[in-house]
């Protein structure tokens, strides 16, 4: 367990409201507020957060964080970490939901990195990553690994 | 709406020992880092957050949509959801989310109407479907 990490359960609390027409406000303890709209696909505006983009927001966020504790308790040494990912929402089994999501992911190593131990521990990022299990949805995985010059 | 499937794209990076830095297009950043409950500083967006944040936003959002459809006139919505994290047969995951909501509508409005559409709006949302946990609404509906 990391060594900063309280007794689960935790609980995690956020308020949104919203008036019959605008954006959608969010708030999150102490964090900064957020504000929020449907999505372009949706007929929104296109320029705030939507809830699907939020999700896959948490999804790569998630995957960051998830990597950099497995990382640190493998004493395992590296630079940057950059993650895309692709959320797709299609129509399957009655219900329009999340279905699949594709992460690409770029870490820079120092020079003598053990690039196939920096594989494992993404590959491990991902699976350990509670973000992604808490949905349902496949989750690929795509690795660069750049050593930095 | 456009024709599905839909691709949604979100970037994220950090360094060694810094906050993650969350872009997509045409959005304004969000700077995250972990929980308060993970060893984090507890003044940003954690991706457990982000997670809980877009539950209330979905909910919001679909039953605006909901209610447009079925022509119900409301005020003000506010959705505040927990996200219960915790260890399931070995594995760490949501488990549960308990939507507590507060609708105000106008006086002389069909409550029960109000309450139906709330339960269809908690049915509806693609985020709620995606997730593996259990959702409970708690609504709460008030004239004014």
């Amino acid at each position: 367990m990391n060594p900063g990490m309280q007794e689960l359960p935790h609980h995690y609390h956020v308020s949104a409201s919203a008036e019959s027409e605008g954006n959608v406000s969010l708030q999150a303890d102490d964090a900064p507020q957020l504000v929020s709209a449907a999505a372009s696909e949706f007929g929104g505006p296109g320029d705030q957060w939507s809830p699907e983009m939020l999700l896959v927001g948490a999804v790569v966020d998630g995957f960051i964080l998830s990597f950099r504790a497995i990382a640190r308790s493998s004493d395992f040494a590296w630079n940057r970490l950059g993650c895309s990912a692709t959320g797709v929402v299609a129509h399957v089994d009655g219900a329009t939901r999340f279905t699949e999501f594709n992460i690409e992911a770029s870490l820079t190593v120092p020079e003598g990195a053990d690039d196939e131990n920096a594989r494992r521990l993404l590959e491990k990022a991902r699976d350990a990553s509670l973000i992604r299990n808490s949905l349902y949805g496949e989750f690929h995985l795509e690795i660069d690994i750049t050593v930095a010059t | 709406m456009q024709e599905l499937p839909h691709h949604y794209q979100a970037t994220a990076r950090a360094a060694f020992d810094t906050h993650v830095e969350l872009e997509a297009a045409n959005m304004p950043r969000i700077m995250t880092a972990a929980p308060a409950e993970f060893g984090g500083p507890g003044d940003h967006w954690s991706p457990e957050h982000l997670l809980v944040g877009t539950v209330a936003n979905c909910f919001i959002l679909t039953f605006r949509a909901v209610a447009r459809g079925s022509r119900l006139e409301w005020t003000h919505l506010e959705c505040s959801p927990v996200g219960t994290l915790e260890r399931l047969d070995g594995t760490t995951r949501f488990t549960r989310f308990t939507v507590n909501v507060r609708l105000t509508v106008p006086e002389g409005t069909d409550i029960d109407k109000a309450e139906r559409l709330l339960h269809k709006a908690e049915t509806g949302c693609l985020i709620t479907r995606s997730l593996v946990a259990e959702t409970r609404l708690v609504a709460d509906i008030v004239t004014g």
